[in-house]
């Protein structure tokens, strides 16, 4: 009885510390930029950023790897920009104060891609792709 | 609706042959680590072989539709110890909670209240989980054994099926010797002499099963009596096949994590939008993997009244500690790996997921160290 009790103890105590660690991240910080649909790093596939004064307004966009996703781009500058990943063939040209769009998918593996701007005349916006299908529990997706 | 109908009488047959069978993963695996041999892991084992074989056939037929593929890694095996560590202090698996619930026992229904405190308590930091957990600890996608080019699945599922077969039979005939009920010492030292013990024990019991059936049992013992676990088994993995075919893998956690996102987003929706993890899984309305949960519960009730099982019974105090602790280390293993016991290590088994194979290892890991650390 003592043996579960400490084991009942330790478990309690490793959980909560675990939990006050990984909070100080915050539910919702990982996307809080994305303006992407849904709350957490769950369902949603489609992400806008924008633009503005020569840099991205987000350095950080967290994105679900192996999914196909629509990267909407409101550009409020008064020039055009040529976007690419450095993944895949994805390219795509967003004219001044314009809205461009480019589909990509997001590689199988977890990890953190980029989205350039083919002349470096901003600096590139980080994609921080997740492994989605592993998030919120087990379920088959119909 | 014809959908959800068709899950709920699934669901209510694999929740009656769960409680006419006591099929419980945690006293399996307990019993089987303490004493060497556990009279319901013998159905457990059938249901997963059985399934299997019957699981590889399908995906000769129609591939991998249906079939649960989830990305793999170190995180499998993390979320099935502590799944695994939960059942056994928990004194019961994710199904076996939900069925004694169903009985009106109140012990597990404190079980399910860790595990909801789980699955909340993971789910609220799932988005650090996401980039500091499972990012890393990340493997490769969902794959199945199945895929191998190598040889085609149904022939995969029989190698697995013979080879687990052979396994069993060769614990069965080392556990004789040490309790010195087979053979003497000598003979069972050696494992190919083991292998022959068991296989005989395993033929002669098989027979013995057979025999009952032949014996035209009273219809009365059917009704009221429990069922042998190896006929539940048998029935699960039929039950479990028509629901492949029907709509996907059979899971338990997934769809009880959705009842609880469609509960409180019913009561606050508020709530649901604070909790990440739970505004993913929320369906928006009653889907057929949920409908088969309720369809479960509600089988194993009507089986309790049929068999005059059904006792109402609070908890007690003395052991409520270990009943909700265990059930929120389940709760949160389920959320890390991600899966439970059915997902992982009778599902997952059978479809010969990478995933499953991994976690369902790490529940039996989880269970070995609680077990031996407890008793």
């Amino acid at each position: 009885m003592n043996r579960r009790r400490i084991l009942i103890g330790a478990c309690s105590v490793g959980w909560i510390s675990i939990a006050g660690c990984l909070d100080r991240v915050g539910p919702g910080d990982l996307d809080e930029s994305l303006g992407g649909k849904g709350t957490g790093t769950g369902t949603f596939d489609e992400f806008r950023i924008a633009i503005r004064d020569g840099a991205f307004s987000t350095e950080r966009v967290t994105v679900p790897a192996d999914r196909r996703i629509d990267i909407l781009v409101d550009n409020a500058d008064d020039r055009t920009y040529r976007l690419s990943t450095d993944f895949g063939e994805n390219r795509t040209s967003v004219p001044a104060n314009a809205t461009g769009e480019l589909p990509c998918r997001v590689p199988e593996e977890p990890d953190d891609y980029e989205l350039r701007e083919e002349t470096s005349a901003i600096d590139p916006l980080t994609l921080e792709a997740v492994p989605e299908d592993v998030l919120g529990g087990c379920g088959i997706e119909q | 609706m014809t959908g959800l109908l068709v899950a709920v009488a699934i669901g209510a047959a694999l929740g009656t042959l769960f409680h006419r069978g006591r099929i419980c993963y945690a006293s399996a695996l307990s019993d089987s680590f303490l004493f060497g041999s556990s009279r319901t892991g013998g159905g457990i084992l059938i249901a997963t072989l059985a399934t299997t074989l019957a699981y590889g056939s399908v995906y000769a037929i129609r591939g991998d539709a249906g079939f649960y593929l989830t990305s793999w890694g170190w995180f499998s095996l993390v979320g099935g110890v502590v799944f695994g560590a939960g059942m056994i202090l928990a004194g019961a698996c994710l199904t076996s909670a939900l069925w004694r619930a169903a009985i009106g026992r109140g012990q597990y229904a404190l079980v399910l209240s860790g595990v909801v405190a789980g699955f909340l308590a993971t789910a609220s930091v799932q988005d650090a989980l996401a980039r500091y957990y499972f990012a890393p600890l990340w493997l490769g996608g969902g794959r199945t054994l199945y895929g191998l080019e190598e040889a085609s699945a149904p022939l995969i599922a029989l190698v697995v099926v013979a080879g687990t077969g052979v396994a069993y039979a060769a614990a069965v005939g080392s556990t004789k010797r040490r309790l010195g009920a087979g053979p003497s010492n000598a003979e069972g030292r050696r494992p190919a002499e083991a292998l022959a013990v068991g296989g005989r024990t395993v033929v002669r019991s098989t027979l013995d099963y057979l025999g009952k059936w032949l014996s035209r049992p009273r219809l009365r013992d059917v009704v009221q009596r429990p069922w042998d676990p190896r006929t539940c088994g048998l029935g699960i993995a039929a039950v479990a096949t028509v629901w492949l075919l029907q709509y996907g893998a059979w899971t338990v956690s997934g769809p009880v994590e959705r009842w609880l996102a469609l509960g409180v987003w019913t009561v606050e929706p508020g709530v649901l939008r604070a909790v990440p993890g739970l505004a993913s899984t929320f369906p928006g309305e009653v889907t057929p993997d949920m409908a088969v949960v309720t369809g479960f519960v509600g089988g194993a009730f009507l089986s309790s009244l049929a068999t005059g099982d059904f006792e109402a019974t609070p908890p007690t105090r003395r052991g409520s500690g270990a009943a909700v602790g265990g059930g929120l280390l389940m709760g949160c293993g389920a959320m890390l790996a991600p899966g439970c016991n059915v997902t992982n290590l009778y599902t997952g088994v059978a479809l010969l997921s990478v995933h499953g194979l991994l976690a369902g290892a790490g529940i039996l890991l989880g269970s070995y160290l609680t077990t031996r650390s407890l008793f």
